[in-house]
C-alpha cells in the first residue's frame, strides 16, 4: 500500500511545473522511498494508518482480553478460554492509525539571514524530506515557521505539491522580511496552538540560544505530550571564525548588535569550546526531556545540501 | 638596470615601478577600511559575549585571497606600464668578409685569400669571449647575412659563427665595402665590426669598434691578366662586325696572351670560334684586340683569355657578350603617310605606319605620334608632334594656342642652351605660324618657351626618353628651313641614342634590372650559357645573377612576348689590378663610438631585447578573469564578507 501511495506522490511532484517545488531530486525522493516514519510512542490517531495506536480495536496484533459485557460482538469472544474457565472474555487488539506530524522551523534572522542562506536551505530540505516520508504513510503533516506563516494541515501523498509550494513562497517571504528580534517563544506557542492531537514534532533551528530559551521553545510541544525530534541546523559562521579574516566586527543577525574580535588561534579554540559546550548542554537537556536532538552542519563533508539534508534525517532515529 | 643571469634588466618608465608599494599600501588601506566599514554577519553573538572584545583599529592585517589577488593584479599592471625589458650582454659582432673578386686570387699554391681570410676570421672568433654574438656578413656588391635573421635578430654564437662561414660563397663581383661598413657602424647594432679584406682603411677614420684584418699580399709578385673591355665594332652590320676585346695585366714582365672567342647563335644553336691571334701585353700594359669579323649571325659570344703566365686569378679571363636586337624600325601613328611627312628623308630607320593600339604589339626603336596623343606611356622613345588643344599627354593637359607676335608668327622668346635638342639651333630665328602651349609633365623639362608658355618639352621616364612638341616639325624638307630641321635632326638623334641598336647588352653581376614594362607584364628568366638554367618567373622588377653568362629575359603580356638577351659579366680593374691598392674610405658619419647597452635598446633590433610589458598586462588580464569567476562561482560581490 505504501508503494502505491509513493507512486502517486512522486507523479504529483514531477507534475509540478515551479522550478521552486522541485527542490528535491528523484535521486532524493528515491532514497526517500526506503524510509518509513515510526514513532517510538502511540498515539490516537484521526485515521486508520500505519503506527500502532493507543485505541484498541480490531487489528492483528493482540492486546489484552476484557471480560465480555453486553453490547459486546459475540465474534470477539475467546471461546477456546470459555472452555477452559468458563468465563466470556473478549479480545481485543492494537488499533493501527495515523500519527499528527508537526514540523517547525525557525525562521529567526539566525537562519534566514541573507548571509546564512545555507542554514535555511538546509532546514528546508530537511523539512521536505521529513513532510515528504510523513505523507507517503498517509500521516497529516502540518508546518509552522517561527515568525513566519502556518501552514494548513497536508494529508496524502498529492500533498506534498503543495506543501513545497507553501516552503517556497515561505521562504521568499521570511528571507526577504527584515525583521529582526522575533519573539521565539510566543511564535512556538502559537504554533503549538495549532495541534489538535499530540503527535511527532519536529523542531528545526539553530539552537544558538541560551538554555532557557531552549526549554522555553520545546516547552509547549511537550506540554502537548508530543514526541518531540530537534535538528540543530549550524552554518560555517556558527561553527568557525575563520571566515571573519583575522579581525573583525561582527554583526548579531537577529538584535543587530555588533562586537569587535580579534580572531587567533586561541580565540577560535575559545569559541570552538563554547560552541561545544553549548551542543552539549542542549543536547543533554533535550535527552533529559526524552527528546531526541540530531546535529546538522552545512559544511565540512563534500555533499550538496540535499546530501547532507538526506543523512541529517537518516540520523534523526525516526524512520526506519 | 640589473645584469641578471647573461642579460640585463631595465624598464623603460621605473617611476611606475615606485607605484607598486603605494598600490599595495592603498590596498592593505581599503580592506582594513572594508573591515570596519563593513561587518561580517554571524548568526548570534550569543557564545561571543565571553570573547575577549578588541578595538578594530588594533586589528591584526590578516589578508584574505582576494587581497593577493588584486595585489598580484596592480603588480601585473604596474610592471606592464613601467616597460620592464631583458636585454642580453654579451658584445655583438659582426663579421664581415669580402667576398669580392680579388679574394678569389691565389695567396699560395693552394689557398686564396679568401680561404686565408675565412680560416683568420674563425681563429678570431675562438679567441672572442665565450657570450658574444656574432652575426656574419659576405660583402660583395652587395651585403648578404649568412646567419638566419629569425634567430636572436641575426646574431649567433661563435660555433653557429664558424659553420656560417662555411657556408660563404665568393661572389667574384666588386666590393662596396665602404658603404656596407658604414652602414653597419651607423646602425649602432654592434660593439664591434670585423672586417676581412684584402684591402686596407685608412688609418684616419679608423673607429674603435671597426677592426679591419687586411689578408698580407706581396704587390710586386702579383700578376693577372684580365679582359678590361668589350665591345663590338660595326655592330648594326649584320655580317662583318668584329668584337673589340681590351686586355690588361698587372706584373712587372711581358706576357703572350691568346684572346679567343666562341660565339652561338640562338636560332640554329651553332657554335663557332672566330679567328684570333697572339697579342703580348707590356708590363702593367693594356692591349686592343679585335677578333672577327663575324661571317655569321650569332646571337652570343664567350671571349677568353689563354696562355697567360703565372696568373693568379683566372675568373677574369673570360667575359660574354650578347648581340641586342636589331629592329630599326619606327612607329608613326598620324593620318598621314611617312612620305607625306618627310620621313623617308630621315635615315633613322624605315618608318611603318600603325595604329596606337598596335605599338604595344611590336618592337619599335620608336614611335612618332603625329597631331595625336598616346593613350598611354609606350615602351620605347616617343615623339609627340603637335597635339591637339585640350588634349592629354601623359597627364599633362595641352593648353590652347601661344599667342602670336606682331609678325602674325608663334616667336621662341625663351629657351635651355644647354639641353641636347639645341645644339646647333639659334631659336631665335624661329618663327612658327603657329604653336600650342604645353603642360611638361613632372619627369620632363621645358625647351622652348613662347610667350604663353613652354612649346617643348623633354624628359625621361621608366628608361625611355620622349619629346613633346607643341608645334609642327613636318614634313621634314631638309636644308630649306635649316633651324628646324636641326632641331628635328637633334630631337631623333637624342631620342633614338638611347635606345640599343645592336649593341652589346652588357651588365654587371648582382641585382640586374629587368626591362620596364606594364603591370601585367610577366618575366621569365633564365640562363642560356654557360648552362642552361631556369632563374626566376613571375612579375619582376629585377633579378640577382652572380654568375657570369648570358640571360635571357622573357617578357610576356596579353598576345605578345618579346626575349632580349643579357650579357652578366664583372669586369672591374679594381678588382682585377691585384696590385693596385685602394684603401676603403668610410664615411665619418658612419664611424661611431660604441654605444652603452642602455642606449642600444633604444634603437630597434639593436639587441636581443626580450619585453615583458604584455606578458604582465595579460597576467593582469587573466588574473582579473579568474578572480572574477572565483566571485561568480562562490556568488560574491565586490565587497566580500558584506
Amino acid at each position: 500500500m505504501v508503494s502505491q501511495q509513493t507512486i502517486s506522490l512522486r507523479r504529483c511532484v514531477t507534475r509540478s511545473s515551479n522550478g521552486a517545488l522541485m527542490q528535491l531530486s528523484p535521486q532524493a525522493l528515491k532514497l526517500l522511498d526506503s524510509f518509513a516514519l515510526r514513532a517510538k510512542r502511540s498515539f490516537y490517531g484521526m485515521r486508520q494508518g500505519a503506527h500502532r495506536s493507543q485505541r484498541r480495536g480490531h487489528g492483528v496484533e493482540f492486546a489484552e482480553y476484557r471480560q465480555y459485557e453486553i453490547g459486546d460482538n459475540p465474534r470477539s469472544i475467546d471461546w477456546n478460554l470459555y472452555s477452559r474457565s468458563d468465563k466470556l472474555y473478549c479480545k481485543r487488539y492494537l488499533e493501527e492509525e495515523n500519527v499528527a506530524v508537526y514540523i517547525v522551523l525557525d525562521g529567526s534572522r539566525s537562519l534566514t539571514h541573507r548571509a546564512l542562506r545555507e542554514k535555511w536551505d538546509l532546514a528546508v530540505t530537511i523539512a521536505s524530506s521529513v513532510a515528504y516520508i510523513a505523507l507517503a504513510t498517509q500521516d497529516p503533516v502540518m508546518l509552522s515557521i517561527l515568525g513566519g506563516p502556518h501552514s494548513p494541515r497536508y494529508w496524502g501523498g498529492r500533498a506534498f505539491a503543495p506543501l513545497t509550494t507553501f516552503l517556497a513562497e515561505a521562504t521568499e517571504r521570511v528571507v526577504s522580511e527584515a525583521t529582526l528580534d522575533i519573539d521565539l517563544v510566543q511564535s512556538v506557542r502559537h504554533a503549538a496552538s495549532r495541534a489538535r492531537f499530540p503527535g511527532i514534532c519536529v523542531f528545526i533551528s539553530d539552537f544558538l540560544y541560551p538554555l532557557e530559551t531552549v526549554n522555553a521553545v520545546l516547552a509547549p510541544f511537550r506540554a502537548r505530550n508530543m514526541e518531540i525530534h530537534a535538528v540543530q541546523v549550524l552554518g560555517p559562521q556558527d561553527t568557525s571564525l575563520q571566515g571573519a579574516g583575522g579581525g573583525a566586527i561582527l554583526l548579531d543577525s537577529e538584535t543587530g548588535a555588533t562586537q569587535g574580535v580579534q580572531v587567533t588561534r586561541t580565540t577560535e579554540q575559545q569559541y570552538a569550546t563554547l560552541l561545544a559546550e553549548h551542543n552539549a548542554q542542549v543536547r543533554q537537556q533535550c535527552l533529559g526531556a526524552q527528546i531526541s536532538f540530531t546535529g546538522a552542519v552545512t559544511q565540512g563533508v563534500e555533499a550538496s545540501v540535499e546530501d547532507r539534508a538526506l543523512e541529517t534525517v537518516g540520523r534523526m532515529g525516526l524512520f526506519v | 638596470m640589473s645584469p641578471l643571469a647573461g642579460s640585463v634588466v631595465s624598464a623603460s618608465w621605473p617611476l611606475f615601478l615606485v607605484a607598486i608599494p603605494f598600490a599595495v599600501g592603498a590596498l592593505v588601506y581599503l580592506y582594513r577600511a572594508k573591515g570596519i566599514a563593513h561587518p561580517r554577519v554571524a548568526s548570534t553573538l550569543f557564545l561571543l559575549s565571553k570573547i575577549p572584545q578588541y578595538a578594530p583599529s588594533r586589528r591584526r592585517f590578516v589578508p584574505p585571497l582576494s587581497f593577493w589577488i588584486e595585489a598580484l593584479i596592480a603588480l601585473a599592471l604596474a610592471s606592464a606600464a613601467s616597460g620592464i625589458v631583458s636585454t642580453e650582454t654579451g658584445d655583438r659582432i659582426a663579421l664581415v668578409v669580402d667576398t669580392s673578386k680579388s679574394m678569389g686570387a691565389l695567396l699560395s699554391a693552394d689557398e686564396t685569400r679568401l680561404q686565408a681570410a675565412l680560416r683568420i676570421a674563425s681563429a678570431d672568433i675562438a679567441q672572442a669571449p665565450q657570450d658574444s654574438w656574432f652575426s656574419v656578413f659576405q660583402a660583395g656588391r652587395t651585403l648578404t647575412p649568412l646567419t638566419a635573421q629569425g634567430e636572436s635578430g641575426g646574431q649567433v654564437r661563435s660555433s653557429a659563427a664558424r659553420a656560417a662561414l662555411q657556408t660563404l660563397e665568393p661572389t667574384y663581383d666588386t666590393d662596396t665595402l665602404a658603404p656596407a661598413v658604414a652602414g653597419i657602424l651607423a646602425s649602432g647594432e654592434y660593439d664591434s665590426v670585423w672586417l676581412y679584406t684584402d684591402r686596407s682603411v685608412e688609418s684616419e677614420q679608423r673607429s674603435d669598434r671597426l677592426r679591419v684584418t687586411t689578408i698580407p699580399f706581396d704587390p710586386d709578385a702579383a700578376r693577372n691578366v684580365w679582359i678590361a673591355s668589350l665591345g663590338v665594332r660595326d655592330a648594326e652590320q649584320p655580317h662583318g662586325s668584329k668584337i673589340e676585346v681590351g686586355v690588361s695585366q698587372t706584373g712587372k714582365a711581358t706576357n703572350d696572351v691568346v684572346v679567343s672567342a666562341a660565339c652561338t647563335d640562338r636560332e640554329s644553336g651553332a657554335t663557332f670560334t672566330l679567328p684570333s691571334g697572339p697579342s703580348r701585353l707590356a708590363p702593367d700594359g693594356t692591349t686592343l684586340q679585335q677578333l672577327g669579323p663575324i661571317e655569321k649571325p650569332w646571337s652570343y659570344c664567350r671571349v677568353s683569355i689563354g696562355g697567360a703566365e703565372d696568373d693568379l686569378l683566372s675568373r677574369d679571363n673570360e667575359a660574354w657578350m650578347v648581340r641586342g636586337a636589331i629592329t630599326g624600325e619606327l612607329g608613326l601613328v598620324s593620318a598621314l603617310s611617312p612620305k607625306e611627312l618627310g620621313l623617308e628623308a630621315l635615315r633613322y630607320g624605315s618608318v611603318v605606319p600603325v595604329s596606337d593600339g598596335e605599338t604595344d604589339q611590336r618592337d619599335f626603336r620608336g614611335i612618332i605620334y603625329h597631331r595625336t596623343t598616346p593613350k598611354k606611356l609606350p615602351r620605347s622613345a616617343a615623339l609627340v608632334v603637335y597635339p591637339a588643344s585640350g588634349a592629354k599627354v601623359w597627364g599633362s593637359v595641352v593648353g590652347g594656342d601661344a599667342s602670336r607676335g606682331a609678325s602674325g608668327a608663334v616667336e621662341i622668346t625663351r629657351w635651355d642652351e644647354s639641353h641636347p635638342l639645341l645644339q646647333y639651333v639659334r631659336p631665335g630665328l624661329v618663327s612658327l605660324p603657329t604653336a600650342r602651349v604645353l603642360e611638361c609633365p613632372g619627369s620632363a623639362q621645358p625647351v622652348l618657351f613662347s610667350a604663353s608658355g613652354p612649346i617643348a618639352c623633354a624628359g625621361e621616364e621608366d628608361g625611355q626618353r620622349y619629346v613633346i612638341l607643341g608645334f609642327e616639325i613636318f614634313p621634314f624638307d631638309g636644308l630649306r628651313t635649316p633651324t628646324l630641321s636641326i632641331f628635328t635632326l637633334n630631337t631623333f638623334q637624342w631620342l633614338l641614342n638611347a635606345t640599343r641598336v645592336g649593341a652589346t647588352d652588357i651588365v654587371s653581376t648582382g641585382v640586374v634590372r629587368l626591362p620596364a614594362s606594364d603591370q601585367d607584364a610577366t618575366h621569365e628568366v633564365r640562363i642560356v650559357a654557360p648552362r642552361d638554367q631556369q632563374l626566376a618567373a613571375g612579375r619582376l622588377k629585377s633579378v640577382e645573377v652572380h654568375e657570369p653568362g648570358v640571360i635571357v629575359v622573357r617578357e610576356m603580356r596579353k598576345g605578345a612576348q618579346r626575349e632580349q638577351l643579357l650579357a652578366i659579366n664583372s669586369i672591374s680593374d679594381q678588382e682585377s689590378d691585384l696590385a693596385l691598392e685602394v684603401p676603403i674610405q668610410i664615411a665619418p658619419g658612419g664611424v661611431g663610438t660604441k654605444r652603452s647597452a642602455q642606449e642600444s635598446t633604444l634603437v630597434k633590433g639593436a639587441r636581443d631585447v626580450t619585453r615583458y610589458e604584455f606578458f604582465f598586462a595579460w597576467l593582469a588580464v587573466v588574473m582579473l578573469a579568474l578572480d572574477l569567476c572565483r566571485r561568480i562561482i562562490a556568488r560574491s560581490g565586490w565587497q566580500e564578507g558584506v
